[in-house]
C-alpha cells in the first residue's frame, strides 16, 4: 500500500504544480502571485486533463507491480510511522488545495467570492505541521517491522522529559501557549535524533574504543541513509524553531522620524540619520539611512530604499533594509518621506531568523550525507542462538 | 566645585536630558489596535494583500480611517462591519466561521479523519495475520546492547526490501 501511495503522491505533486501554473496564468483566482490574464488558460486546462488521465491510467496499469510482499506486522513499527507521515502530508496538501479553490466554490454556490487568506492556512496547516514534528520525534526510535517496547519507552522517556522541560520553560518565561507547543514539538524531534546518535556512539565507544567525534563520523558514514535522514530531520526542527521565534515573538512599529531621532524597538535603538537620493539607469532611489544599536553597542547601518522607475512615477517599489544582529533580524521599510527629510518607517524586529538559515544549512548537510554511497556491510559474527532471539525465526536479510 | 560651576552643570544636564527626551520620543503612526484590525482586512484593489501591508493609496486611506475610528472609541466589530458594509464579505482575510463557510474549515479535518480511518483499517488487517510461531517475549534490558549492535550491523536502513 505504501508504494502505491508514494507513487500517487508523486503524480499528485506533478499534477498540482501544473494546476498551480494554470491558476496563476489564467486569472481564475486573484492573488498576489497571479500575474497574467492571458489566453493560455484553455491550453493549460487541456494539458492538465491529458496529464491527469495519463497518470491515473499509468498507475492502474502498473498496480500489480506495486503489490508489496511484506505484510504489515505491527502498529509500533517504522512502516506505520511512514503511513502516518504520508497521511499528514496528504492532509496538508489537501488543505492547501481546498483553501486555494474555495473562493471558486463559494462563487459557484453563493454568487459572491470570499477571500481565503493567511489565517485559514495558519489555523489548519499549523497544527498539522506540529504533528509532523511530533512524528519526527517518534519515527527514528521505531524499528522496522516491530519495535521492542522496552527500548522504545526508554528512549521516548528521555525525549519526553526534555520536551516537557522546554514546554514548561517557554510557558513560564513567555506565556505563549501556541509558541510553546510548536517549540516543544521541534525539541521533541531534535531529541529523538540525539538519542539515536547517543545510542550508536555509546555502542561504538564501548566496542570499538572510538572517541565521540570519530564515533559520530563512523556511524554516519556506515549508514548514510539512516543518519542522513536524521540530520535532515534536525535541520527541519531547527527551521521550525526559527519560524516559531520569528512568528510569535516579532515586534513591529510604524513611526515618523526626523533626522537624528531615535526609536526603541524590542531592545534595539534605531537612529534615523538622513535621507539620500541617488539615480540608477532606470530609477530614482530614495534611501533612508538608519543606524542600529543595542546596549550601547553599535551594530551598523541599515538602508531602506524606495525605487521610482522612469515612466511609472506614481508607483514606487520598496526595497527593504535588513541588518542581522546575532539571531535577530532588524527589518526596516521606508513608506513615505516628507519635507524636512521626515521619514515614515515601518520597523520589524524578527527574532531567531538566523536559525531558519542555520536549519537550512543542516538540511543541506543531511542531503549531502544521504547521497553518500553506503559501504559494504562488514560481517559480524553473532552466535546463532542470539540471532534467533533478536529477530525471531529468521533474519531480515 | 564652585556654586557657579555646579549650577551651570545642572542647567546643562537638564537641557541635554530635555533635548534627549524630545529626540528619543517617536510617536507611533498607528496604534497597535489599528494595525491588528488592518491585518484582518484585505485591501480591495490588491490581490490578497492585507491593508496592514499594502502601500497603495486606498490602503493608506483605509488605515487612516481605522485609526480615526479607533481613536473615536468604536469597537472592533463596528469597525469591521463598516468595511464589510461597503466592500462586501470578501474584504475580510479570514472569512466568518458561519453558514456555508463552515465547509471551508471542517472539510480538511474531515478528510484527514477519513484518511486516518483508512490507515487504521489497513493496519488492523495487516496485524491480524501474525504468525503463531513467533516468540512473544521481548528482549530484556541487558540485551539492549546486543539488540542495538544487531540492529546496527545486521539491518541497515535500506528501503529496497520494504514496501
Amino acid at each position: 500500500m505504501l508504494k502505491t501511495w508514494n507513487v500517487g503522491l508523486l503524480l499528485a505533486s506533478f499534477l498540482l504544480s501544473i494546476f498551480g501554473t494554470f491558476i496563476v496564468r489564467s486569472g481564475l483566482i486573484s492573488s498576489v502571485h497571479a500575474f497574467a490574464l492571458s489566453d493560455i488558460g484553455p491550453y493549460f486546462l487541456g494539458f492538465l486533463t491529458v496529464m491527469l488521465i495519463g497518470s491515473v491510467a499509468l498507475l492502474i496499469w502498473r498496480l500489480p507491480l506495486m503489490r508489496s510482499e511484506n505484510t504489515f506486522e505491527s502498529v509500533w513499527s517504522r512502516e506505520s510511522g511512514f503511513l502516518l507521515n504520508n497521511l499528514v502530508f496528504t492532509g496538508i496538501a489537501f488543505a492547501t488545495l481546498w483553501g486555494t479553490i474555495y473562493p471558486l466554490i463559494t462563487e459557484a454556490f453563493q454568487g459572491t467570492a470570499i477571500t481565503v487568506g493567511a489565517p485559514f492556512y495558519n489555523q489548519v496547516n499549523g497544527p498539522l505541521l506540529a504533528l509532523l514534528l511530533v512524528l519526527m520525534g517518534v519515527g527514528p526510535l521505531l524499528a522496522w517491522r516491530r519495535t521492542v517496547m522496552t527500548a522504545l519507552l526508554r528512549s521516548i522517556s528521555v525525549s519526553l522529559g526534555v520536551t516537557l522541560v522546554c514546554l514548561v520553560g517557554i510557558l513560564f518565561l513567555f506565556g505563549q501557549p501556541l509558541a510553546a507547543i510548536g517549540a516543544a514539538a521541534a525539541v521533541f524531534a531534535i531529541s529523538a535524533v540525539l538519542v539515536e546518535y547517543w545510542r550508536g556512539v555509546r555502542l561504538r565507544r564501548k566496542n570499538a574504543g572510538d572517541s565521540v567525534p570519530t564515533a559520530i563520523y563512523r556511524l554516519t558514514r556506515r549508514d548514510p541513509r539512516r543518519f542522513g535522514g536524521y540530520i535532515v530531520h534536525l535541520g527541519v526542527a531547527i527551521i521550525a524553531i526559527g519560524i516559531v521565534g520569528s512568528w510569535f515573538f516579532n515586534t513591529e512599529r510604524q513611526v515618523v522620524l526626523t533626522p537624528g531621532q531615535t526609536v526603541d524597538v524590542a531592545g534595539y535603538t534605531l537612529r534615523y540619520e538622513r535621507l539620500s537620493e541617488t539615480f540608477t539607469r532606470d530609477a530614482r532611489v530614495i534611501t533612508a539611512h538608519v543606524n542600529v544599536a543595542s546596549n550601547g553597542r553599535n551594530h551598523g547601518p541599515v538602508e531602506a530604499h524606495r525605487y521610482t522607475y522612469r515612466g511609472f512615477e506614481d508607483q514606487t517599489t520598496t526595497q527593504v533594509g535588513i541588518n542581522t544582529v546575532g539571531f535577530d533580524d532588524v527589518y526596516v521599510m521606508l513608506l513615505e518621506w516628507g519635507e524636512g527629510s521626515q521619514a515614515h518607517l515601518r520597523i520589524f524586529v524578527n527574532p531567531l531568523v538566523t536559525w531558519i538559515w542555520a536549519g537550512g544549512a543542516v538540511y543541506l548537510l543531511g542531503m549531502f550525507v544521504l547521497f553518500l554511497p553506503a559501504p559494504a556491510i562488514a560481517p559480524v559474527t553473532v552466535r546463532a542462538a542470539t540471532r534467533r532471539e533478536a529477530f525471531g525465526e529468521s533474519t531480515a536479510d | 566645585m564652585s556654586r557657579q560651576r555646579i549650577s551651570i552643570a545642572i542647567i546643562l544636564a537638564l537641557t541635554v536630558s530635555w533635548l534627549l527626551a524630545f529626540g528619543a520620543s517617536a510617536e507611533d503612526v498607528y496604534s497597535e489596535r489599528t494595525m491588528e484590525l488592518a491585518s484582518q482586512l484585505q485591501c480591495p484593489v490588491c490581490s490578497g494583500q492585507a491593508v496592514a501591508d499594502s502601500q497603495v493609496t486606498l490602503a493608506r486611506q483605509m488605515r487612516d480611517v481605522i485609526e480615526q475610528k479607533v481613536q473615536a472609541g468604536e469597537s472592533d466589530e463596528q469597525i469591521i462591519a463598516y468595511f464589510t458594509e461597503r466592500y462586501g464579505q470578501h474584504v475580510l482575510l479570514d472569512p466568518p466561521k458561519s453558514g456555508f463557510n463552515l465547509t471551508l474549515w471542517w472539510i480538511p479535518p474531515a478528510v484527514l479523519a477519513l484518511g486516518g480511518i483508512v490507515v487504521v483499517l489497513y493496519m488492523r488487517e495487516g496485524t491480524g495475520r501474525t504468525r503463531p510461531a513467533r516468540p512473544s517475549a521481548p528482549l530484556g534490558d541487558d540485551d539492549d546492547e546486543l539488540e542495538s549492535l544487531a540492529r546496527e550491523y545486521l539491518s541497515p536502513d535500506t528501503d529496497a526490501r520494504r514496501s
